[in-house]
């Protein structure tokens, strides 16, 4: 049976949402891996809301996982995962669905100044995002070796001086509005994943970036967010 | 020279809430500390012949809580809609009584009083607030993210009034927490780092 569903965490109890429906009915369908879907789950995370977390088994892992696959991917509006139900409301396409929960949870900025400045982060950070899914895409060896190391000693540096330097700009502490938002939690999930990945030295490059470590570190010892990484599955 | 100052004597008392959350926000201000003497001089001239006292750019701004409250709404930290409001000025109302409540001893000497507050009264009150920071989910006391309702509990777990904060927080352990993650924001380190050290 190709599919997992997973009853996901019931962080600290549920959030009070002076918006919208408190009791919104959340599921979250994605392959049973991290990737597109992990900065959704984050934010469901530290919204400390319960949601399903539906995993579909990864389709280059079996003939019988393609197939399910194959077939499931005929009823998705784009073919693609992830996709969000809210209260029965389909949302694809991973920045919108994001992007969905952030504002749903106070997390996308403010006022429209402010959410410009959220996106913009997360904008700047899906960048370097998918030039490493493009390097695990890549097929010819010799094409994947030239694209990994540029994005371990260019992407990747480049884009941690820059986040660095607005995160200055803004005074600092956080990206937007001196408070917690989608683009912190976007930049702890961009650094946790080159941590996990091992890819690079992660430590010796956020060593310039010194606003930008500390934020990364901050944002991991959130308790949901800090409880979501060390019991998701691996 | 800024144009935001603060007004008070040489001690944290009730202006150093004012002076974490200007801390916070990064805004630079200047923080004027009156010998007895100096504050003799100008009484008179003060709305209600008391410090502490804001100038924000020319407006003059009194009672601790309500200049706390003004930095804290020009900064963003008030709760994002009446309700959140609300709720931060129910946990700073709350930390009030018991910062109140301990003052009112303390200058007494009275010494019996003092220990009941330590004992009992700041107990039985980080147990009502422990109770509501778990129920918001435990990250933050107001519409899960920082609002000054956090930094008022941290300044008095952190400093209590008469440098007499509360014995301990083993029994609050979500409010440690939090008192941990706010001390760790950069400007409230720094702060803490720089600020003069003082006996009150």
């Amino acid at each position: 049976m190709p599919v997992t569903i997973t009853q996901t965490i019931h962080l600290p109890t549920a959030q009070k949402h002076p918006r919208k429906t408190p009791l919104a009915t959340i599921k979250l369908k994605y392959f049973n891996i991290r990737a597109r879907a992990e900065p959704a789950r984050l934010l469901l995370a530290c919204a400390g809301v319960e949601y399903q977390d539906v995993r579909v088994e990864q389709p280059w892992l079996s003939l019988d996982n393609e197939q399910y696959w194959e077939a499931l991917r005929t009823s998705l509006p784009y073919g693609q995962l992830p996709i969000l139900y809210w209260d029965g409301e389909e949302i694809a396409q991973s920045l919108a669905v994001a992007r969905f929960l952030a504002k749903q949870f106070g997390l996308a900025g403010r006022d429209t100044l402010e959410e410009a400045q959220v996106d913009e982060i997360v904008y700047a950070i899906e960048d370097a995002v998918n030039a490493r899914i493009d390097v695990l895409h890549e097929t010819d060896e010799k094409r994947r070796k030239t694209m990994e190391d540029k994005f371990i000693t260019k992407t990747v540096p480049t884009l941690f001086l820059q986040l660095e330097q607005r995160l200055v700009l803004r005074g600092g502490q956080f990206f937007v509005g001196n408070n917690l938002s989608w683009a912190d939690i976007q930049a702890f999930f961009f650094c946790s994943e080159l941590d996990n990945q091992a890819m690079l030295d992660n430590q010796a490059m956020l060593d310039k970036a010194t606003h930008l470590a500390d934020l990364v570190r901050r944002v991991g010892k959130i308790p949901n967010i800090q409880k979501w990484v060390q019991s998701r599955p691996e | 020279m800024s144009d935001i100052k603060l007004t008070y004597f040489p001690a944290k008392g009730r202006a150093e809430i004012a002076r974490i959350i200007l801390s916070y926000s990064g805004k630079k201000f200047t923080d004027e500390r009156l010998s007895g003497e100096q504050f003799g001089a100008i009484k008179s001239s003060l709305p209600y012949a008391q410090v502490p006292v804001l100038d924000y750019k020319g407006q003059v701004i009194c009672q601790s809580l309500s200049i706390a409250r003004f930095l804290a709404a020009e900064s963003g930290l008030t709760g994002t809609n009446n309700l959140e409001n609300a709720q931060a000025n129910e946990i700073v109302d709350a930390v009030a009584d018991l910062q109140n409540a301990f003052v009112k001893v303390f200058f007494a000497k009275d010494q019996d009083g003092v220990k009941n507050a330590l004992d009992k009264t700041y107990p039985a009150g980080l147990a009502n607030l422990e109770k509501i920071l778990k129920s918001r989910g435990g990250q933050f006391f107001v519409g899960n993210n920082l609002t000054w309702a956090d930094l008022v509990v941290f300044q008095f777990v952190n400093d209590g009034m008469a440098n007499t904060p509360p014995k301990d927080l083993k029994a609050f352990p979500k409010i440690a927490n939090l008192c941990k993650r706010v001390a760790e924001f950069p400007n409230i380190k720094k702060w803490l780092a720089e600020r003069p050290v003082t006996n009150m």
